[in-house]
Order: C-alpha cells, then sequence, then structure tokens
C-alpha cells in the first residue's frame, strides 16, 4: 500500500511509461504481414552464436571500462551495423564476412578477459563500430523475401541493442568481491567460443558477401 | 516540476477537456470520425512516431524551455506540412527517402547530444514535422479537404503526445542514465534511419 501510495505521489513517470507501453502495441500491430518483420528483425541477431557471442561481449566490455565506453559502445555500435546493414542491402560486397563475425567474438572476448583498456574509450568505440560493420552486412543481405523492411530494420537494431543490454547486465558483476574475475572469466569463455566460430569459418572457406535477400543464417 | 512544463501540462489538460467537451457534442473524436483517423494513422505509422521520438529528444537534450518549444513547433510543422500535401496532392515515389534522411539525421542528433543555439533546434525540428507532415498529407485518403484537416488535426495532437515522452525522460527524471537511455534510443532511431535509407534505394535499383 505504502509502495502504491509512493508511486502515487510521483505519477509522471510510471503514467508516462505506462501510457507509452499501451501504445506500442498497436503501433506494432501495424502493416498486417508487415509484424512479421519486426519478428524476423528481432530474432536474427538471436540465429547465430556467433553474433549473440560478440554482441554480449560489447556489453561486457562496456560495462567493464565503465562511462564514459558504458554508454559509447552501445551508441557506436547500432550505427556503424546499420551502415554495413545498408552496403549489404544495396548488395555491395564486403569480403569475409563470416570471418568478421567470429574474429569480433575472439577479439572482444580476449578485450574482456584481458581487461584491456584503450587510452581513450573512443577507441574501445572504433573497435567495435568495426565488427559491427560485419555484423550489419549480414543482417542486411539476409531479409527473409516479403518481409516489412522498417519493421526488419527496426527489430534488429532493437534486439541488437537488448544483448548490448544484457551484456552490460552481467558485467555489473564487476561491482561485487570477485565480480572482476567472473567477468574476466566470461570473456575468456566468449574468446574461446569466438576462435571456435573462427576456426569453423575458415575451414568452410572464405565467404565473400551474400547476394542480397538470400534466405537467412542458421 | 518545472514553470513551463507546469504551463504546457495545464495546456494540454484543458485541451484534453475542450476534447471531450467536442466529442459529446459533435462526435468529433468519435472512432470513425477524420480525427480519430489521424490518431490511429500516426499511432500505425512507425516511422512517424520514431521522428516524433528523435525530435523531441533533441530538443529536450537542450533543456525544458526547448522541449516545450520543440513540441510545439514539431506539431505546427507537421501540421503545416501536412496542409501543403493536401493541397499538392502527390509527391515523386523518390520523396519517401526524405522521411527516412530525416530519421538519419534527427536520430543522430539525438545520439551526439551536443548544444546547438535556438534557431538551429527549432529549424531541425521544423523540418522534420515539415517533411513528415508533407508525406502524411499527400498520403492522406480522407473524403474532402475539410475531413483531411481533421485528420491532420489528429496526427497533430498525437505529434505532441509522443514527442512529449523524451521530455518526460530528461526534464523530470532528470538522471544522468536517462540521457544515456535517451541518445542510446537517438542512436536506433538513426539505425534504423540509414538502413530505410538502403531499402528505398534498393527498392529504386
Amino acid at each position: 500500500m505504502h509502495a502504491l501510495a509512493c508511486s502515487l505521489r510521483r505519477p509522471s513517470w510510471g503514467f508516462a511509461l505506462a501510457a507509452w507501453l499501451s501504445t506500442a502495441p498497436l503501433a506494432l500491430a501495424h502493416a498486417g504481414g508487415g509484424a512479421g518483420g519486426l519478428v524476423s528483425g528481432l530474432q536474427h541477431p538471436w540465429s547465430g552464436w556467433d553474433h549473440i557471442a560478440a554482441m554480449v561481449a560489447v556489453g561486457l566490455w562496456g560495462a567493464q571500462l565503465g562511462a564514459p565506453a558504458l554508454w559509447m559502445l552501445p551508441v557506436a555500435f547500432p550505427l556503424i551495423m546499420a551502415l554495413g546493414g545498408m552496403l549489404g542491402l544495396l548488395g555491395l560486397p564486403l569480403p569475409g564476412v563470416e570471418v568478421g563475425i567470429a574474429f569480433s567474438a575472439l577479439l572482444l572476448g580476449i578485450m574482456v578477459a584481458a581487461q584491456v583498456r584503450p587510452r581513450h574509450p573512443a577507441w574501445a568505440a572504433v573497435i567495435v563500430g568495426f565488427f559491427g560493420l560485419f555484423h550489419g552486412h549480414a543482417h542486411g543481405t539476409e531479409l527473409p523475401a516479403g518481409e516489412n523492411g522498417l519493421l526488419y530494420s527496426l527489430g534488429f537494431v532493437v534486439a541488437t541493442g537488448v544483448l548490448h543490454g544484457i551484456g552490460i547486465g552481467l558485467g555489473e558483476v564487476r561491482r561485487w568481491s570477485h565480480g572482476s574475475r567472473l567477468l574476466r572469466a566470461a570473456g575468456a569463455l566468449i574468446a574461446l567460443a569466438g576462435g571456435t566460430f573462427l576456426f569453423g569459418a575458415l575451414r568452410s572457406g572464405p565467404d565473400d558477401a551474400v547476394p542480397a535477400a538470400t534466405a537467412p543464417r542458421s | 516540476m518545472r514553470p513551463s512544463l507546469r504551463r504546457v501540462s495545464v495546456a494540454v489538460a484543458i485541451a484534453v477537456g475542450l476534447l471531450a467537451t467536442r466529442a459529446e457534442a459533435h462526435t468529433m473524436v468519435s472512432p470513425d470520425s477524420p480525427f480519430a483517423g489521424g490518431l490511429k494513422h500516426f499511432l500505425f505509422s512507425i516511422e512517424d512516431i520514431l521522428i516524433a521520438i528523435a525530435a523531441g529528444i533533441f530538443a529536450a537534450e537542450h533543456g525544458g524551455k526547448f522541449a516545450v518549444r520543440g513540441v510545439a513547433v514539431l506539431a505546427a510543422a507537421w501540421l503545416a506540412g501536412g496542409l501543403g500535401g493536401l493541397a499538392i496532392g502527390s509527391l515523386p515515389a523518390a520523396a519517401d527517402r526524405a522521411a527516412a534522411g530525416t530519421l538519419l539525421i534527427v536520430g543522430l542528433l539525438a545520439a551526439w547530444d551536443r548544444r546547438f543555439g535556438p534557431g538551429v533546434v527549432m529549424a531541425v525540428v521544423a523540418v522534420a514535422g515539415g517533411v513528415h507532415g508533407l508525406l502524411n498529407g499527400v498520403g492522406m485518403q480522407a473524403p474532402g479537404f475539410r475531413a483531411g484537416v481533421f485528420q491532420l488535426l489528429g496526427i497533430g495532437s498525437a505529434v505532441a503526445f509522443v514527442s512529449f515522452y523524451p521530455t518526460v525522460l530528461l526534464e523530470l527524471v532528470q538522471k544522468p542514465w536517462a540521457r544515456v537511455v535517451a541518445r542510446i534510443l537517438g542512436s536506433w532511431i538513426a539505425a534504423t534511419g540509414l538502413l530505410m535509407l538502403g531499402w528505398a534505394f534498393r527498392s529504386a535499383r
């Protein structure tokens, strides 16, 4: 009851959130089959462990570096990822996309495991952004036919942000007494997984850019 | 609450009260009315919602006074652009790229969180509102100019409503994390705009 009273005393924030949430489903339900684009977009970054590992590593590294890298990385990554996505949409080739994605998981995992701190946080954003280009290109070339482009784009940008958020949330274990070691261990695990992905990508041969709008990656 | 925000809250409350009265008297806001059609049109248009949020963030990052003016300028420009669109009737297909371009530019500015002069802030907000309003006006399927105007009034009300949310986030919460959330939202909107440009150019090929 007390909590309710407190929340009623601070109505604007709670009311604003509730009202926004109440309007969002209306918007998402729009355009008939277009909602399928949103679902596809939301699902796509979760469709491969290499994507997931790299995205979570971005969040972990941001949390490890602290502000301003904590917000710089999640701001820089989707922008450069979208640039890569645009290249993919236009059918412009980007060599070694799969290798780049796998290498991103390996390198970002190493950054977290070794607690690498660039001299300026912007360098971390540059490194993360560079890999974002490969992730975005993969997303851009793999739109399932007949989906709504806007909703697909929005979906995969939001899903990527959610994965960063998960990484940041996990990275906050650094505040605990042995959290820093846990965080480094998580980085090592991601680096190990990245190494496996890289081995697999190199074994299957260098993958030049996939033509636009092919089937989704498995 | 800041005085400027309190004034806007009172104005919104009065406007809502007036609308409610009209609803009972003339069914102007009944579910099938052009006004309600405009509201629904906006709430079903993701790109319009995104630009309203981006413009709201960009204006609110400059402080409460800018936020309030920004909401008013955005809605007014949207309305003016919509009237222009109604009058023109059609635009080249490539005009859709302008909507994606505004998402990209205003989203980037919101993510950048850099201070600009009042003229620049209002000009950016006005251009964003004008472009999306123009596209709304052209695409409007209202029976007659008068119905179109009421649809645009509905859209304008929804624009003001949605673009006020970033002000709530940035001015009322006043926590550092709220600013970070706003910047991340800006980057997501810019990224979506960039991808929309990709889609537009791909469709044109």
